[in-house]
């Protein structure tokens, strides 16, 4: 995997997406992290701007009608969320992160049970052990207490597991990490909580996508902007170019420039 | 700081799906040891030990594919032509082991195939699979018709093949009970040590949380129902050696008696949470209830009546015992 001077950990030329005669995307630009370097970009745009649309093409629940994906300068093709995956792509959706009816430790590794699993002939079993104390030094690592990771998600609080999957998506040696609206659910401390994570996964070498309709949740944190607005994008700054009152308003006329046109 | 272990026994038994299985075993087997006077006999022990044996190689197929969320009416049908296709194709000439296998492959097909239609097609599974029981059945009567012209189709005895699946022993106990215990073991050890067991947890219980994870959720499904319809196969060519003939009403019903055991072994209707221990206790209930009302004599039109009832009265205790486990967040 080379990283040459100036490519981007991830870039999108010219994506188009459409649901049969509706075309979500009609060629949006893309790009995180220049040249190695970790950066929070936040995505915005009104409801409907094809913001969720965008993020299920980066990670391959939605494969492109056009256009191009890179990743660390090289094309590549995502068909499911596993080629993402695999790439170091990992995502938390607004509350639908977790399997309820499984334990904590087993929310962890679920999709990616290899990590834990010790390979008796063709058969692989997994390590109970092993998945529960590593799963104790993954929450642990990002400031997490629960009670027992045998505990099943369905007793977890909206903030807990938010939490919990954000652990998860940081402990699979995850290159880029896109969230969806990750405060929604969450009281003021929980927020806090979440904030302080990004920020140390940021500093540790990730890149990070996030999706936030509450401006106050997301200049302070980001390094950029992306802004999309009825599928196109409609620019990205970084964050010396543009105040939060200059941001806010040009979200707001992005929307009306792009509907008169 | 210790506490009693009467608090700790209910408390094992509130968390654990097959926790009021176990209450209810308990229950039958006290009511029936004193309601009756034979049911602690070595006999009566002998016939619920078969009976739970054989329902059990099917239920658990059935309980896997419950837990992903999924059901199968066709298990019944399916049993009835393993059955009939078995014996006529042996009686035809072919060698046991290789007309068994031949009905495994074709059964194994047939399941995939449903799971297919299920996934590809978006029906929901008791659609196609009650299309499945239907047609599955009326072949059965079909290739009975035309190939016995409706008589009884016998089995040999003798057959070598068919002694190692369902030989008697001097005792009068059946070999079948340790098959049944071997697929169970099996069965355990994918869905509570594999990455695949835990794939089908997920795909029960959060299916747009399990493709995000990227667990391939068609893929889980459509092997469930293959596993399930060969599981079916497989019982009704256990049933099969064990009778001089077999006719092709086989296993009629016995889908629906199959998801009752395994929702009463404490596995949700609607996928995510079960397993396949507590359908053990499922079946236990089942075989008591059975011999017990048989030997204290009740008709059948009553024994039908009270094994409604008590099914009902097991699925509403676990219900309640899974929406505590669970929360109520998402119901």
């Amino acid at each position: 995997m080379s990283n040459n001077k100036g490519d981007w950990l991830l870039e999108g030329r010219n994506i188009v997406k459409r649901f049969g005669p509706i075309t979500s995307l009609d060629g949006v630009d893309f790009q995180i992290g220049r040249a190695g370097q970790a950066e929070v970009v936040g995505l915005l745009g009104d409801n409907g701007a094809g913001k969720s649309t965008l993020i299920k093409v980066l990670t391959g629940v939605h494969p492109p009608e056009e256009g191009q994906l890179l990743w660390e300068g090289q094309p590549i093709r995502l068909d499911s969320p596993r080629d993402a995956m695999k790439l170091g792509i990992s995502t938390v959706y607004q509350d639908l992160g977790l399997v309820d009816t499984l334990s904590i430790y087993r929310n962890m590794f679920l999709g990616r049970e290899e990590a834990v699993c010790s390979q008796i002939g063709p058969f692989g079993f997994l390590q109970i052990d092993k998945a529960r104390s590593e799963t104790k030094k993954a929450l642990e690592k990002t400031g997490i207490t629960v009670r027992s990771v045998d505990e099943l998600a369905a007793k977890l609080s909206g903030g807990e597991r938010q939490a919990i999957a954000l652990a998860r998506a940081i402990y699979f040696e995850t290159k880029l990490l896109i969230l969806d609206e990750p405060f929604a659910a969450l009281g003021l401390k929980e927020t806090a909580k979440v904030l302080e994570m990004i920020e140390r996964a940021r500093e540790e070498g990730v890149s990070v996508i996030l999706i936030v309709h509450n401006m106050n949740h997301v200049y302070p944190i980001a390094d950029r902007f992306t802004v999309l607005s009825h599928g196109r994008l409609a620019g990205s700054f970084s964050k010396a170019e543009k105040t939060f009152d200059e941001l806010s308003e040009f979200i707001i006329s992005g929307s009306v420039v792009a509907e008169t046109d | 700081m210790s506490k009693s272990a009467l608090v700790r026994l209910k408390e094992f038994l509130a968390n654990r799906p097959e926790g009021g299985a176990i209450v209810g075993v308990v229950a039958l087997f006290v009511f029936f040891s004193l309601g009756t006077e034979h049911f602690l006999a070595v006999k009566s022990f002998r016939s619920m030990l078969t009976l739970a044996a054989y329902w059990g190689i099917a239920a658990g197929g059935v309980t896997l594919l419950m837990i992903s969320g999924e059901f199968d009416l066709s298990v019944g049908s399916m049993l009835g032509l393993s059955a009939m296709g078995v014996a006529i194709m042996v009686n035809a000439g072919l060698p046991s082991p290789i007309a068994v296998v031949m009905m495994l492959i074709v059964c194994v097909a047939i399941g995939l195939l449903q799971g297919l239609a299920v996934v590809k097609l978006g029906i929901p599974s008791f659609i196609i699979t009650l299309g499945g029981m239907l047609l599955f059945r009326a072949i059965t009567y079909l290739i009975h018709l035309v190939v016995v012209q409706g008589d009884y189709v016998r089995v040999p005895q003798d057959d070598a093949f068919y002694q190692i699946l369902s030989y008697r022993f001097e005792s009068g106990f059946n070999i079948t009970p340790l098959w049944f215990l071997g697929i169970t073991v099996i069965l355990y050890l994918i869905l509570h040590r594999t990455h695949f067991g835990n794939w089908i947890f997920a795909t029960g219980g959060n299916k747009l949380a399990a493709i995000q994870s990227g667990v391939p959720v068609n893929r889980v499904k459509v092997i469930l129902f293959g596993l399930t319809a060969g599981l079916a196969c497989l019982a009704g060519i256990f049933e099969m050696t064990r009778f001089p003939s077999v006719g092709p009403q086989g296993g009629k019903l016995l889908e629906l008696y199959l998801i009752a055991m395994v929702v009463m072994g404490g596995t949700r209707l609607i996928g995510g949470y079960g397993s396949v221990v507590g359908t053990v206790f499922g079946l236990a209930m089942m075989a008591m209830m059975k011999n017990g009302l048989s030997l204290m004599g009740v008709s059948a039109y009553w024994y039908n009546a009270v094994v409604g009832i008590i099914i009902l009265i097991a699925v509403i205790v676990n219900v309640n015992s899974q929406r505590r486990a669970l929360g109520v967040r998402h119901e």
